[in-house]
């Protein structure tokens, strides 16, 4: 019987799948209904989970223990719920206020840390002296890079002549060089995509196929 | 029949003809992949490891290659995980891929491995279970209180880890370099789809990531040096056929614009 269902699991599988894939000839009836599927699908897995691993452990399940100071983020929520009634929407701004108060604390303190003062630690780097001199090379790459990229952003200043103008324009290029990089990488991305599709094919429902025909 | 369409032909006769064939292919491995392995095979047998299987299902033919290879390579170690997921579909393919690896080499659940599921919260969650995974989670994803678990016995916060691993499509690989890093310095090690790699290398090149595998090819690297082929590998010939079919159809359009251009 579970060899059954993991069959017809893989047979929807399929078919949802090249639903999906319909849409490179063009918007059809097949894709739309693979697309709301996918969409209430997650919608109510989402839903299931966000109770079973968030609301219940979290909130219900201490509150049943008599740790009532959890009574505070349950009238909060109760209180961003209240968005979707027209007439005191506004008390929602409250729990959302206090969001993103605490949001924007929490990360000032890791971010200047994590994403200023290390990154910038980082750029400080040796530009002769080194062991090779492609690390040399390396590090003039960066340090350039950075500097140049950096003029470029600065507005204050119109971009002409020979440190502005000049440097604005390798910055530029080097904003253009960190795109290609990045689109790059998001071609590979997006082909794996497609090569793990076609892997399911091949791996999972090529057999489940053979044996449905008997073959 | 569109120029559209003819592409969208081409790439799809580039990845199925390829996976027909389905030699696997040998990828030199960078120097972000060996940092991984080298770390893995300097951690003392029995090491605790935080093993963040963080990644949504659509992401799941990039970064379960080199979760599974990973997991492996972990385990025959004697490494002993605790995996967890700020992502909801994490709970369920951490049992797939993790769970299955260790089913297959005959680890102990609560011994060897543990798997305590999804928290919500990203930056917020990673900052939480850092400071001590029993204060987040007080079951494990099959409802067993952690204090009955072993492998959770003497774990306090990030400290207690030799290191942690993430398997990731989001943000989530920045937060445990942000958090972890920064505040307990335990070394962060993961794969990102490639689509995250570009930003991930500033982090890589700062220190703040010791290790990293960029996308499908990072699996694949990883599998060579194991000598593991598998659905990575196989991966690599349809990829590199793809890009070179992509690179080709930049040059032919670009030449035919200015081929025009000069016509005119």
């Amino acid at each position: 019987m579970t060899e059954a269902y993991h069959s017809l699991g893989i047979w929807i599988a399929a078919f949802l799948t090249l639903c999906i894939f319909s849409f490179l000839y063009k918007d059809n009836p097949f894709y739309k209904f693979a697309e709301h599927v996918f969409i209430g699908c997650s919608a109510g897995y989402w839903m299931v989970l966000g109770y079973w691993t968030m609301i219940k452990p979290n909130l219900v399940d201490r509150l049943l223990v008599g740790e009532w100071k959890y009574l505070v983020p349950a009238v909060l929520g109760v209180m961003l719920l209240l968005r979707l009634v027209p007439s005191v929407s506004w008390v929602s701004r409250w729990p959302i206020c206090f969001m993103v108060g605490i949001t924007a604390g929490f990360q000032i303190v890791y971010t200047m840390e994590a994403q200023v003062l290390d990154q910038v630690n980082a750029t400080i780097v040796p530009l002769w002296g080194n062991a090779t001199y492609g690390q040399t090379l390396a590090n003039w790459i960066l340090v350039v890079g950075v500097l140049t990229g950096l003029i470029y952003f600065y507005f204050s200043v119109e971009h002409k002549g020979p440190l502005f103008g000049w440097t604005s324009r390798v910055g530029i290029w080097v904003l253009m060089i960190a795109f290609g990089a990045a689109f790059g990488y998001t071609v590979m991305a997006r082909v794996s995509l497609l090569i793990g599709r076609v892997l399911f094919f091949r791996d999972d429902f090529w057999p489940v196929f053979l044996h449905t025909f008997g073959k | 029949m569109t120029v559209r369409r003819r592409i969208y032909l081409l790439v799809a006769l580039a990845v199925v003809l390829p996976l027909m064939i389905g030699v696997p292919v040998k990828c030199d491995p960078s120097e972000p992949t060996l940092r991984i392995y080298r770390w893995i095979e300097s951690l003392p047998r029995g090491s605790k490891v935080w093993f963040g299987y963080d990644g949504w299902a659509s992401s799941t033919a990039e970064i379960a290659p080199a979760a599974v290879v990973v997991a492996r390579h972990l385990f025959s170690r004697d490494c002993r995980l605790v995996v967890t997921s700020t992502i909801p579909d994490g709970a369920l393919l951490m049992r797939k891929y993790v769970g299955s690896v260790a089913r297959s080499m005959g680890k102990r659940y609560g011994v060897d491995y543990v798997m305590l599921g999804y928290r919500p919260g990203d930056m917020k969650a990673v900052r939480q279970m850092s400071g001590g995974m029993n204060s987040v989670f007080r079951v494990d994803q099959n409802g067993t209180p952690l204090a009955q678990l072993p492998l959770m016995k003497g774990i306090t916060d990030a400290r207690s880890f030799a290191g942690i691993f993430t398997a990731t499509d989001n943000k989530t690989f920045e937060y445990y370099a942000i958090v972890v890093k920064t505040q307990y310095g335990v070394p962060v090690y993961g794969a990102s789809t490639a689509v995250g790699v570009p930003e991930l290398y500033s982090y890589y090149n700062a220190g703040q990531i010791s290790g990293l595998l960029a996308g499908l090819r990072g699996a694949a690297e990883y599998e060579t040096l194991r000598n593991e082929p598998g659905n990575a590998s196989s991966g690599m010939l349809a990829q590199s056929c793809v890009h070179v079919l992509i690179c080709s159809l930049i040059v032919i359009s670009n030449l035919l614009f200015f081929w025009k251009r000069a016509w005119r």
